[in-house]
């Protein structure tokens, strides 16, 4: 019966073997950051929480987006290359396993940069229409 | 109030005041929880619980707390009570500090989940894989298990990594004890070293250290109780483990892989080969999958299992799962007449099966 369950187990898994265009994101930093921009690989590092200072050595708190913002996942899907689920599960793993601590979220775009406007050591991505003069862009999402 | 029930209301107090903390808050509360029911079609207990009467003992609940203290130095810690351990009591599953020298060194103190395996540091949470718990022939940590994870090392850990491109590098040496359900391991020195990609994680693990025979938070170790260590006697024999682990997903199909060769010095009998294969494919919200797994001792004391499962994405943070495994094992070779130095256990039935097993699970997962 043990072979005969082989089988049918292979059979029951072949069987099932038979899934925008985006605004452009940028991301935001205080306008008192001393980093006039940050490349791609250190924000990923950023927002997959294995990073936590500037590139000049000063240190930095992000922000996240909620995960049914589009701003959100345009970003990760650049960025991160992560879906939400997958992001989801990623930080799951880094908080219940006590090595890492997950970025706040804030909710939306206007939220983001508020917050970043307001935080010299903040940083965050927001829609790049929505950028004034109260935070500084340091890296724009191609 | 029991300490069950007040454990779940001071649970709930806090999460409801704090689980979605501000921007401004430097601690953070979140927890998971799987409620599981398992029964199988033999009288024979498979690993110390389920059997035809079924259990609901894969039941567990778990409070996490982050306290970041400074941009260098903050404390995590988890209370977990699980149906397996002393009827659901409360404990510290793990709790440490971590020191970050820079973004890519730190230094993690104090009782520090094992890290060396695929899914040993969020072994309880069921939320992360697909079936409805673990690869019992590698992951099993009951007396008589294969032996080659620990729940958690108490001890102090290093903690490297590098992201020089798309790929993060991560080497975690670790020095300690780590208590078992058999025993104690003393002086377990061993190192992780992994490379997690976007889609593809290969972890390998080496430890070695000496195995004391009770002691342990079980109650293994008692002549004529467990009948797997008690001739170790009064040696503290050295024990080594070697792992290899992958994962990976390309486009909709997800596979998981492990090994692990566990050794006893002076106790070849006992050492073990245990690992599984993993094929799953996500259809939406459904993740089928298939898994083979092998527990394999020099003594002759085997088990093989196929699992058949589907995962089910309920909400964001909620899944069902439902698996079907079917079990077959062998006794050790008879080296005395009666048993390989007496021990009973055919794989993972610690009194011993003449039966091939169906076992089937249902299991909720949640985060929160």
């Amino acid at each position: 019966m043990f072979n005969q369950f082989k089988k049918i187990s292979f059979t029951v898994l072949l069987s099932a073997l038979c899934t925008s265009a985006m605004a452009d994101v940028v991301v935001v930093a205080h306008p008192s950051a001393s980093d006039a921009s940050i490349i791609k690989p250190v924000i990923k590092k950023i927002y997959l929480g294995r990073m936590n200072t500037f590139p000049s050595g000063s240190p930095l708190v992000a922000v996240e987006q909620p995960s049914d913002s589009p701003t959100m996942q345009e970003f990760h899907s650049k960025v991160t290359k992560k879906t939400p689920d997958q992001l989801r599960s990623y930080w799951a793993k880094m908080v219940l396993s006590g090595k890492g601590i997950k970025l706040d979220v804030l909710q939306g775009n206007a939220a983001v940069k508020a917050w970043v406007a307001s935080h010299p050591d903040g940083l965050g991505y927001i829609d790049a229409s929505q950028v004034d003069d109260s935070v500084k862009v340091v890296y724009t999402l191609k | 109030m029991n300490k069950t029930l007040r454990f779940v209301v001071a649970t709930l107090m806090l999460c409801s005041g704090s689980a979605f903390s501000g921007v401004e808050d430097n601690i953070k509360i979140g927890g998971f929880a799987s409620a599981a029911y398992a029964v199988s079609d033999s009288v024979d207990p498979y690993s110390e619980r389920i059997d035809e009467d079924g259990s609901w003992d894969e039941t567990r609940l778990a409070l996490n707390i982050s306290a970041k203290i400074s941009n260098k130095l903050s404390f995590a810690g988890q209370i977990l009570m699980a149906g397996r351990e002393n009827n659901f009591d409360a404990h510290a599953d793990w709790a440490f500090g971590r020191y970050k020298f820079s973004d890519t060194t730190s230094v993690l103190f104090g009782k520090i989940k094992y890290p060396s395996t695929l899914f040993s540091e969020f072994y309880d949470v069921g939320y992360l894989y697909p079936w409805s718990s673990t690869p019992q022939e590698l992951y099993n940590l009951e007396v008589g298990g294969s032996g080659a994870v620990y729940e958690s090392v108490k001890g102090a850990s290093l903690l490297f990594t590098m992201m020089p491109d798309e790929i993060e590098y991560v080497f975690q040496p670790f020095v300690g004890n780590a208590d078992m359900e058999d025993g104690t391991m003393k002086k377990l020195v061993g190192f992780m070293v992994s490379a997690n990609g976007d889609n593809f994680q290969v972890k390998v693990g080496y430890n070695q250290g000496e195995f004391h025979p009770g002691g342990g938070h079980g109650d293994g170790g008692e002549e004529g109780e467990e009948g797997v260590f008690h001739d170790f006697d009064d040696e503290t024999p050295d024990k080594e483990t070697w792992n290899f682990g992958a994962s990976g997903e390309l486009g909709n199909l997800v596979g998981y892989v492990e090994y692990a060769r566990i050794k006893y010095d002076g106790f070849s009998g006992l050492d073990t080969d245990a690992g599984y294969a993993t094929l799953g494919y996500r259809i939406n919200k459904f993740l089928p999958h298939i898994t083979f797994a092998s527990f394999e001792q020099d003594n002759g004391r085997e088990q093989e299992s196929v699992t058949l499962g589907v995962k089910y994405a309920l909400t964001d943070n909620a899944s069902l799962k439902v698996d079907w495994s079917v079990i077959d094992t062998q006794p050790p070779e008879e080296d005395d007449g009666e048993g390989w130095h007496g021990i009973e256990a055919t794989g993972l039935f610690f009194d011993g099966t003449d039966d091939e097993v169906n076992i089937v699970y249902l299991t909720l997962d949640v985060l929160f």
